[in-house]
């Protein structure tokens, strides 16, 4: 039960990492993770069918993620569509696209190579998540990531200074999509399987994991750089309570059909605390 | 030389009968510094919207540099133009630190790095909250940043739209001695007489949309 738990925790990383980008830095709520979670399995899984080498096919997947994460940065282009509405209309787009891809609404991958094939699953998706977690760090201390972070603090002062602040949404949700990508990978390489429903309400708990983790850091601290380089490392703590608590109340006989109505329930009770200790910190 | 050429400029909006801007006309040499005053509704932000080409004028022309304004694309046009107003958090990143936020005006502006006395000559004591985010700055503070994020290369025309009300009048005093030093021709913008520097070369006065 742990290790299984400790795997879900691995393959999710990824995506709370997006979503805290989208959402802390870049401050987008991007809904478009649901559609592209499964994109990027659907492409992985076909091209695997197809005879390419796993590698090869897991970067084309997460790439076809990523620029399902452009479309929306070109549909909300100077916020003419809202940001929140742009990611739902392209998510319900990569609905239908994700079945035309996959041809049918489950496909199984138990025939294809694995991740876990040369070492066990677990120490790949350990791998991969600290080599995804350096990145992210590193990249927020680059010119990169002092663009994306000064995009979402003040993009109309971008585009005051002549820079081309549309550019920093396209890249901003580019990776942001892309990591949702590899993370839907790794949850299809675990399950054996792709399903074009298995994005629903990902983007939820994804937002739900970064919103706990981001109540156990110390607000306002003098470094933003060292604040979001906390905030990313909790990120990674709400998402292993999150797993914990469902792993636990599964174990405790929870019916599975009264979850997400228990979760979403703690969820707006974090999320209520969250703003409400923002708004306290405002004042004090 | 003429920076700035205004000829005859009306502004009208639909539903409203008397226009905002009527035949406005006045000429801005390089390196001058003039001062427009106005009640509120006088015009004065519609005339720098005109400028900025957030809106565009229903006659007349706005020449720069010798070219209609029009001509210029909105990024030149930001390059040649920069305004700074008076609610200092819409010219600065505020979840950036004072260091990163000069990094950041610094490499847009193609100028390789700036240097802590730049920082003390927009205002003494800046440069003692390099690793300070922005939004811990006071008022004062941070609209001296965002004049140094401004002026760390210095636009052909700046714009100060009434860029000091919201500040002391220590703190405003720094500002104004900064533009005085360091900019090139400039627009001061404002209702309050006081606001004007001492290197202003001309006044000219806004009422109901013509200038008197």
């Amino acid at each position: 039960m742990i290790l299984g738990c400790l795997e879900q925790i691995l393959v999710f990383l990824p995506m709370a990492l997006g979503i805290f980008l989208s959402y802390s830095v870049l401050k987008i709520t991007d809904l478009t993770v649901d559609g592209s979670f499964v994109l990027a399995p659907a492409v992985f899984a076909r091209l695997l069918e197809y005879g390419f080498p796993l590698p090869a096919a897991l970067v084309l997947g997460v790439f076809a993620a990523g620029s399902a994460g452009v479309i929306t940065a070109l549909v909300q282009k100077e916020e003419r569509i809202s940001p929140l509405l742009a990611g739902i209309l392209v998510s319900y787009c990569l609905f239908s696209l994700n079945l035309l891809i996959l041809g049918k609404p489950n496909f199984g991958l138990s025939d294809y190579p694995h991740l876990g094939d040369v070492l066990a699953s677990g120490v790949v998706y350990f791998a991969i998540t600290i080599f995804i977690y350096i990145v992210f760090l590193g990249g927020l201390i680059s010119p990169l990531g002092s663009y994306l972070r000064a995009f979402g603090s003040n993009r109309y002062l971008l585009r005051d200074m002549s820079q081309k602040e549309e550019r920093c949404r396209r890249v901003g949700l580019f990776i942001c999509n892309s990591l949702a990508g590899i993370s839907g990978c790794l949850t299809a390489d675990l399950n054996d399987y792709v399903d074009c429903r298995m994005g629903q309400g990902v983007v939820l708990v994804g937002i739900g994991t970064v919103v706990i983790g981001l109540q156990l850091v110390p607000r306002y601290l003098a470094s933003p750089l060292v604040e979001l380089s906390l905030a990313s490392v909790f990120v990674a703590v709400g998402v292993a309570i999150y797993f914990m608590l469902m792993s636990c109340l599964m174990q405790a006989g929870l019916d599975p059909f009264h979850l997400k109505l228990f979760l979403g329930v703690s969820l707006t009770i974090f999320m209520v605390a969250s703003s409400r200790s923002q708004m306290a910190g405002r004042m004090s | 030389m003429k920076l700035l050429e205004i000829h005859n400029l009306t502004l009208r909006v639909p539903g409203v009968e008397r226009p905002i801007l009527e035949k406005v006309s006045f000429n801005l040499d390089a390196l001058e510094r003039i001062a427009l005053i106005g009640a509120n509704g006088s015009g004065k932000s519609s005339l720098v919207k005109c400028l900025v080409g957030q809106m565009t004028a229903s006659s007349g022309e706005i020449l720069l540099a010798g070219k209609a304004i029009s001509s210029y694309t909105p990024e030149k046009r930001r390059n040649l133009i920069r305004i700074l107003g008076q609610d200092s958090s819409r010219y600065v990143f505020l979840d950036l630190t004072v260091q990163e936020n000069m990094q950041l005006a610094a490499r847009f502006a193609g100028v390789s790095c700036f240097s802590s006395a730049f920082l003390e000559q927009i205002r003494p004591g800046l440069s003692k909250h390099l690793k300070k985010r922005a939004a811990f700055l006071s008022g004062g503070e941070r609209q001296a940043l965002a004049l140094a994020m401004i002026l760390i290369k210095p636009p052909e025309l700046l714009i100060l739209d009434e860029h000091t009300s919201a500040i002391d009048i220590v703190n405003a005093q720094h500002i104004v001695e900064a533009t005085e030093r360091l900019a090139q021709a400039s627009i001061t913008i404002t209702h309050r007489l006081n606001e004007i520097s001492s290197s202003t070369a001309r006044v000219l006065k806004l009422e109901a949309g013509c200038l008197s």
